[in-house]
C-alpha cells in the first residue's frame, strides 16, 4: 500500500518563534509561515470549493489578507492555525458571497488522480475520490470541516484541533460521524448506480 | 463502548496512514470491532492516503514572489495615524450646516429631532427588555449585540472570563427556557452552547484562573449535562450531531474543570473558618490557634494544606463528637453531620445570631477507625450533605465547596487520584443533591465512566477508594 508521510507542523515553541518575528515584519519570517501553510491552505480551500483556478485566488488572497493582519495576532485568543484556517475560511464565505451560487467550473476530476488499484471489491474503492469528495458536501458543516483539515490538508486530529479550537476528542468524534455517514452515502449512490 | 470506537478508529487511521501496521493488522488487533470497523477504516485510510492535488509549482513559485513582492511593498508603505471618526466631516463643515438652519429647515430640524426621540426611547426599550428574549425572538440580535459590546468594552483577564462564563450560562438558561416551553432545540442554539463553553474550557488552567471561576466552570458543565440530557427528545433530528458534540464538550470540560478545581483547592491554605469549625465546642473558634488537642484522633498528620486538618489544626472532638465519625458505607444520616451534644456546624459558625439567616458551613471531621484502601479518612460535612474523602496523600488531592455558602446548598466535593503528575481518576459530589460522577484516564483523556465500571476500568486500589466515597454519600433532612 503507498503511504504518503504527513508532513509535520512545527512545534508550538518553533511557531511562536516564528510567528514572533513574523509579527514584527521580518519577512524571513513570513517567508517561512507561507511555505508552511500554503499547500494545507490551498488544499482546504480546493477541498471546499472544488475548482483549482478559484483555489488559487483564493489562497494568494488568503495570505494577502494574513499580511496585513498578522501584527494584530495574539497567541492568547487562539492557536495560529486555528487563526490562519479562520482567515481562509471567512475568505471562502466572502467568496462564496460574491459569486453566489455560481457552480464550479472545472471539476475536481482533473485534478485527482486515483491511485487505488483496479478492481476492487469494494463500493467505496470503486468510486473516484471525486465522487468522495463530493458526497462528502452533504455532511454537517462540522463533520465537513474536519474531513477537509484532516484529509484535504493533512492535518493531524490533534493540529485539527487545535485549528477549529475543538477538543482532540471532539474531532475524534466529528471524523468518526463524518466517515460513517460518508460511507453510507458511498454504498446509497453505489445502489443509485446499480439501479440505472 | 461509543467513545472507545471513535478512538479507535482515529487511531487505527494514524497508524495506517504513518505505516505503523496494515489494515488487516489493525482489524486483527480489534476482533470485536472488526466487522464495523473495517469499511470505516477503510475509506478514512483511503482519503488519509489520497494524493490530494498540491498547487502546481509554477502558480506556487510565482505566488510566492508575489507575496514577498507585497511583503516589501508593506513594509515600505508609510503609515499613517488612524482617524478615530474616519467618517465624520470637519467641525468647520457643520458650523456651515448649522448656520443655515432656517424657516422650513427649523420645522424639519424639529421633526427629526421628534424622530429621533422616539427612536432612540424605543431603543432604550428593546436595549432593556432584550435581555429576557430567546433565539427567534426579533429583540435577541439585540440581545447579542449588546452582550458582544459589553464583551469588547469588559477588560482585563478574570472581568472578561467572568462574563464569558455568564454569557455560557445564559445559552444553557436559554436551552432550558425552550424546552420549558416545549419549543424544539436546533443546531444553532446548541452549537451556540459549544462555542461559548468550549473557550472557558480550552483555557482553563488552575494556574491562571481564580478556583471560584473554575468552581463556576465546574458547575455550569455539571448543570449542561443534566440540562442537555433532559432536554435530548426535543432536540431537532438534524440537530443531533450538536447535542452529541456539546455533550461531549460538557462531559470533558466538566472532568478537567473537577481536575483543575482539585490542583486550585489544594494550592490555597486551608480558609480560617474551616480551620476553626475542626475544633466543634469552641464557641468563637479562633482558627485553631487557641485549640488545645485533646486526646482525641489526629489520624491526617501527614497531609497536605488542602483540606485535611493539620497539625495545628488538630481535631479535637469533644465526647459528643468523638461519635461522630460515621462508617461511611452506610446510608443513615451522619451523625458527624448533627454530633449529639455537640455544636451544630451553624452554632459553630463564627457570626450567627438568632433570627438571622445562617450560613452554611463546611466542616471536616477526621474519621480514625476509617483505613479503606490502606488511606486515612476525613468526612466532609456541608449542611445536610456529608461524604467520606481520602486525606490529601498518597496520590489524592481533594476539594470542596467554600465555606460561606448560602441556602441553597451549591458547588461539590471532588477527590482526585494524581499519578505522574495528571490525575488518572477523579469522583465529583454535587452537595446539593448527592449525584456523583466518576472519572478515568482513558487512552490520555479523561472521561465519565459508569459506577459499574469503576471495578473494570480502574486498579482495585483506586477502585476500593472510589467505591467507598460513593457509598459515603449521604443526604439528612435540613
Amino acid at each position: 500500500m503507498h503511504l504518503l508521510s504527513r508532513p509535520e507542523l512545527p512545534t508550538d515553541g518553533q511557531e511562536r518563534d516564528i510567528v514572533q518575528r513574523a509579527r514584527s515584519g521580518n519577512e524571513q519570517a513570513l517567508a517561512e509561515l507561507y511555505d508552511l501553510y500554503f499547500p494545507r491552505i490551498y488544499r482546504y480551500v480546493l477541498a471546499r470549493t472544488g475548482n483549482p483556478a478559484e483555489a488559487e485566488d483564493i489562497t494568494e488572497e488568503v495570505f494577502v489578507r494574513v499580511l496585513g493582519a498578522i501584527g494584530a495576532f495574539q497567541w492568547r485568543q487562539a492557536p495560529f492555525a486555528a487563526w490562519l484556517f479562520r482567515i481562509a475560511h471567512n475568505q471562502l464565505v466572502s467568496h462564496a458571497r460574491k459569486n453566489g451560487a455560481r457552480r464550479r467550473e472545472t471539476p475536481l476530476a482533473a485534478s485527482i488522480a486515483d491511485p487505488a488499484p483496479d478492481p476492487l471489491t469494494r463500493v467505496e474503492d470503486r468510486l473516484s475520490l471525486e465522487h468522495i469528495f463530493d458526497l462528502a458536501r452533504a455532511l454537517p458543516q462540522a463533520q465537513r470541516e474536519v474531513l477537509w483539515l484532516r484529509f484535504a490538508s493533512d492535518l493531524s486530529v490533534s493540529d485539527t484541533a487545535r485549528a477549529l479550537g475543538k477538543q482532540e476528542n471532539n474531532v475524534k468524534v466529528l471524523q468518526h460521524k463524518a466517515i460513517a455517514r460518508l460511507q453510507k452515502l458511498v454504498v446509497q449512490s453505489e445502489l443509485g448506480r446499480a439501479d440505472q | 463502548m461509543k467513545r472507545r470506537f471513535e478512538q479507535v478508529l482515529a487511531q487505527c487511521i494514524e497508524a495506517v496512514s504513518t505505516g505503523q501496521c496494515t489494515v488487516e493488522e489493525c482489524l486483527t488487533l480489534y476482533p470485536e470491532l472488526s466487522d464495523r470497523l473495517e469499511p470505516l477504516l477503510r475509506l478514512g485510510c483511503r482519503m488519509e492516503q489520497a494524493p490530494f492535488p498540491e498547487p502546481e509549482p509554477a502558480f506556487r513559485e510565482a505566488a510566492r514572489e508575489r507575496f514577498l513582492a507585497a511583503i516589501r511593498a508593506h513594509a515600505a508603505a508609510p503609515r499613517r495615524p488612524r482617524r478615530l471618526f474616519p467618517v465624520l466631516p470637519s467641525l468647520p463643515q457643520w458650523r456651515w450646516r448649522l448656520g443655515s438652519v432656517t424657516g422650513q429647515h427649523r420645522v424639519a430640524a424639529a421633526m427629526t429631532a421628534t424622530a429621533l426621540v422616539a427612536f432612540l426611547g424605543f431603543s432604550s426599550f428593546v436595549l432593556a427588555s432584550s435581555g429576557d428574549s430567546l433565539p427567534g425572538d426579533w429583540r435577541y440580535p439585540v440581545k447579542r449585540l449588546t452582550e458582544r459590546t459589553r464583551l469588547t468594552f469588559t477588560f482585563g483577564d478574570d472581568a472578561r472570563r467572568d462574563y464569558r462564563i455568564s454569557l455560557a450560562e445564559e445559552r444553557l438558561d436559554e436551552v432550558q427556557q425552550f424546552a420549558s416551553r416545549e419549543r424544539q432545540i436546533g443546531e444553532s442554539l446548541l452549537r451556540q452552547l459549544v462555542d461559548t463553553t468550549e473557550p472557558l474550557v480550552q483555557a482553563l488552567e488552575p494556574d491562571s484562573v481564580p478556583s471560584d471561576q473554575i468552581e463556576r466552570i465546574t458547575d455550569l458543565t455539571a448543570k449542561q449535562q443534566d440540562v442537555l440530557d433532559q432536554v435530548a427528545p426535543l432536540v431537532k433530528e438534524e440537530a443531533a450531531d450538536e447535542l452529541e458534540e456539546a455533550l461531549v464538550v460538557s462531559s470533558e470540560g466538566h472532568a478537567k474543570a473537577v481536575e483543575a478545581l482539585a490542583l486550585a483547592r489544594s494550592q490555597e491554605e486551608p480558609p480560617e473558618e474551616l480551620l476553626a469549625l475542626t475544633t466543634p465546642g469552641a464557641g468563637t473558634p479562633t482558627a485553631g490557634a487557641g485549640a488545645s488537642p485533646t486526646a482525641g484522633p489526629s489520624p491526617t498528620s501527614e497531609t497536605t494544606p488542602g483540606l485535611s486538618p493539620t497539625p495545628g489544626t488538630e481535631a479535637s472532638p469533644t465526647p459528643g463528637t468523638e461519635a461522630s465519625p460515621v462508617p461511611p458505607a452506610t446510608a443513615e444520616p451522619s451523625p458527624a453531620a448533627t454530633p449529639t451534644g455537640g455544636p451544630t456546624p451553624a452554632e459553630a459558625s463564627p457570626t450567627p445570631s438568632s433570627g438571622q439567616q445562617q450560613l452554611v458551613r463546611r466542616e471536616l471531621l477526621p474519621l480514625p477507625d476509617d483505613h479503606t484502601g490502606g488511606l486515612n479518612w476525613n468526612l466532609i460535612v456541608v449542611g445536610h450533605f456529608s461524604v467520606a474523602v481520602p486525606a490529601e496523600e498518597n496520590g489524592w488531592i481533594v476539594s470542596s465547596p467554600l465555606p460561606t455558602e448560602q441556602p441553597p446548598l451549591k458547588g461539590m466535593v471532588a477527590a482526585v487520584y494524581q499519578k505522574g503528575g495528571s490525575a488518572a481518576a477523579a469522583v465529583s459530589v454535587t452537595v446539593s443533591d448527592g449525584s456523583a460522577s466518576v472519572f478515568a484516564r482513558d487512552n490520555g483523556i479523561m472521561r465519565e465512566i459508569d459506577e459499574e465500571q469503576v471495578t473494570e476500568l480502574l486498579p482495585p486500589s483506586i477502585a476500593e477508594v472510589i467505591s467507598h466515597i460513593l457509598g459515603s454519600i449521604t443526604l439528612t433532612s435540613p
